[in-house]
């Protein structure tokens, strides 16, 4: 009445070698996916260097010929240069963060991305006054969440007003640790950023989280040929 | 997450994704392993039913046991009344006085528990075999008739186990169950092709007679007394067999608060019983029991911790996040349509999750063959209580036994005592 045992080995064997073989393809595919992902992002940066050059020319070209009309054009290259930024910035952080090999590529695309911002700015500072453009500007220096507990705080006020008010608000994200771009401690250097998050904003700086109110209270007054929902509080005050 | 604790769960789902493996590959080339054959002769069968404040059943159970389709002066039955408070006593004595022509013997003892109740019937007992029948179950007419037979077909057979399913109940939490033990006889009777079955339930399962003089009755002390003898039987190396042709319908819990205590008395009896007979624990002698089916169970309730943890951890953060976050932007709700409208915007298919995706699809496709084959295997209809006890039965359910572990984790830990 008693059983004779066995060990099912070649099961085992099999069963170990079909789950290693999905867990292999599982990690294949993460693979093939986060390449595919750099090369979106090295093709959006790519756009972004055409479209900054594009907005380039065409301040210069404004500039020789002093013709104010063709601002109208400008604008328009401005906000989608704007929008694209953003959209660049948002889905280089996403992938980022789940890349697990491709660390030092996108390393590398954040710094285009970063040179591609402080361009942006430079033509930004020029056209704003010339073409009369209603735009505060905010510069975010931020570290990871070893370094900087508040920073994905600011992250979600910063979202929300970024979606608010669209190309009237210029945010400029500086990744702090970015160690290879020298700009990078150029700026801290300029600003005095020592503590994180810091925000610039319209060249003022404030050190610690800073809240939805506060930025609004600084930001809201540029806006002057814009009605912007978020601002009537504020407009209204300084109007009073 | 920090980098060892997302190794720990790559970690455990490989552990778990290997088994289900292993199991559907036994499952798809193992073959048939049990003969149907029909009855030739009528041996003695002791049907011995423990009874604590069983008031509510008893009856139903006895009249079940009458109404086998089996000899009746080849069947003997005990009641064994473990001290009762109720008027189980006389309920067992009414049907007593009511078939007279039945041998029933009511045997009134004071409260010693199940254990002790099984042993006081299997010392009486007369018969070839001996049945374990809990108050609450019902075996089928044919039930009988239809596990003696294996017994005659293969003399190393020790225990034959009925297809256990649950009453049909209008309770929702009972409906909900009922998927779960269907399933579970997908499991057994995979369990008893490798010769890995670690249960002999109380609802109707079949010991031969001889076999408690050679190993002895049921564990007077232990939390899960079918679970200790099982786990006995397979250290002496007896042969236990599932059927799905034979069944017992058993009343599961109705409500949440029974649930989790008789999950807790079995999820905990499980690891205790694992902790007792740990030196099965990667034995060869024991075969696929040492090499598998122990070690699987001794860490099964770190697997399921694990998983669990995680769920609830990757469920519950977003959650506390998104309610963090609409705190600092002065709960505009409108930024909910803003933050999908701009989701929907910067779209690109690489955002998706691929590797999530495709274990998704890949463990839903084998669920799904899991709930299939074993509705087949049982003879039963997939939605023959509608789709909602089935939604709930895969998507909430996995998370109310999630809660027996983590407070099985708690009391462990504070070495809080089971009252049973």
């Amino acid at each position: 009445m008693v059983v004779t045992r066995k060990i099912s080995r070649n099961k085992y064997l099999f069963a170990f070698l079909i789950t290693l073989i999905v867990f292999s393809l599982g990690l294949l595919l993460g693979l093939v996916i986060e390449n595919k992902r750099v090369k979106y992002i090295e093709l959006q940066d790519e756009t972004q260097k055409q479209d900054i050059n594009s907005l380039q020319l065409q301040y210069q070209i404004i500039d020789a010929f002093g013709e104010e009309k063709n601002c109208e054009a400008i604008q328009k290259t401005f906000e989608i240069n704007a929008q694209n930024l953003e959209n660049l910035r948002d889905k280089l952080e996403k992938y980022q963060a789940n890349a697990n090999l491709n660390k030092k590529d996108f390393d590398l695309l954040k710094r285009e991305y970063t040179l591609a911002q402080i361009k942006f700015w430079l033509i930004t500072k020029k056209t704003k006054s010339m073409c009369n453009i209603d735009a505060a500007t905010i510069f975010y220096f931020y570290a990871d969440a070893k370094n900087c507990t508040k920073c994905q705080d600011q992250a979600v006020v910063l979202t929300y007003l970024k979606d608010k008010f669209g190309s009237n608000l210029l945010t400029f994200v500086f990744d702090s640790q970015l160690k290879d771009e020298p700009i990078i401690d150029l700026l801290k250097k300029v600003y005095g950023i020592q503590t994180y998050p810091t925000l610039i904003i319209n060249e003022k700086k404030y050190d610690g989280f800073t809240t939805k109110e506060i930025i609004l209270k600084d930001i809201c007054p540029k806006m002057k040929n814009t009605t912007i929902d978020l601002c009537n509080q504020y407009q209204t005050v300084i109007i009073s | 997450m920090s980098l060892l604790l997302t190794n720990i769960l790559i970690g455990v789902y490989f552990i778990s994704f290997f088994f289900v493996v292993f199991w559907l590959i036994t499952f798809l080339t193992e073959p048939e392993h049990l003969k149907k054959r029909r009855l030739t002769e009528y041996p003695l069968v002791t049907i011995g039913i423990p009874a604590y404040n069983e008031e509510k059943n008893i009856e139903k159970t006895l009249y079940s046991v009458i109404q086998l389709d089996y000899p009746k002066e080849k069947m003997e039955i005990i009641i064994v009344n473990d001290g009762s408070k109720d008027t189980t006593q006389q309920k067992a004595e009414k049907i007593i006085k009511q078939y007279p022509e039945y041998q029933i013997e009511l045997i009134n003892q004071k409260n010693q528990g199940k254990g002790a109740a099984l042993n006081t019937a299997i010392k009486k007992a007369k018969g070839e075999f001996f049945v374990c029948l809990d108050a609450d179950s019902y075996p089928q007419k044919n039930a009988l008739k239809k596990i003696i037979p294996y017994f005659e077909d293969n003399k190393d057979i020790a225990v034959v186990l009925p297809c256990m399913k649950t009453v049909t109940g209008k309770n929702f939490l009972q409906k909900i169950q009922r998927y779960e033990y269907i399933i579970n006889m997908f499991y057994k009777e995979l369990m008893g092709k490798l010769d890995c079955i670690r249960v002999t339930p109380g609802p109707f399962s079949v010991y031969r007679t001889k076999v408690f003089e050679k190993i002895g009755g049921f564990d007077e002390n232990n939390l899960t007394e079918d679970l200790e003898m099982a786990i006995r039987l397979q250290k002496n190396n007896y042969k236990i067999v599932q059927t799905t042709d034979s069944t017992v319908y058993t009343v599961p819990p109705n409500t949440f608060k029974q649930l989790l205590k008789q999950r807790n008395r079995w999820y905990k009896g499980s690891i205790l019983n694992s902790l007792k007979y740990k030196k099965l624990i990667f034995q060869k002698k024991y075969g696929d029991f040492g090499i598998m089916e122990m070690p699987a169970s001794f860490f099964s309730g770190i697997i399921v911790l694990t998983i669990i943890t995680s769920m609830i951890y990757s469920f519950l953060k977003p959650i506390i996040q998104n309610i963090h976050n609409f705190s600092l932007i002065g709960f505009d709700f409108s930024a909910i349509f803003n933050s999908y409208y701009t989701w929907f915007t910067r779209f690109n298919i690489l955002d998706l999750n691929f590797v999530l995706i495709s274990l998704s699809i890949c463990m839903g496709f084998t669920s799904f063959y899991v709930l299939k084959k074993s509705h087949t295997m049982t003879k039963e209809k997939i939605l023959k209580q509608g789709i909602t006890p089935l939604i709930f039965y895969t998507f909430v359910y996995f998370f109310i036994l999630g809660i027996v572990w983590i407070n099985i984790a708690f009391d462990l830990i504070l070495k809080v005592r089971q009252k049973w």
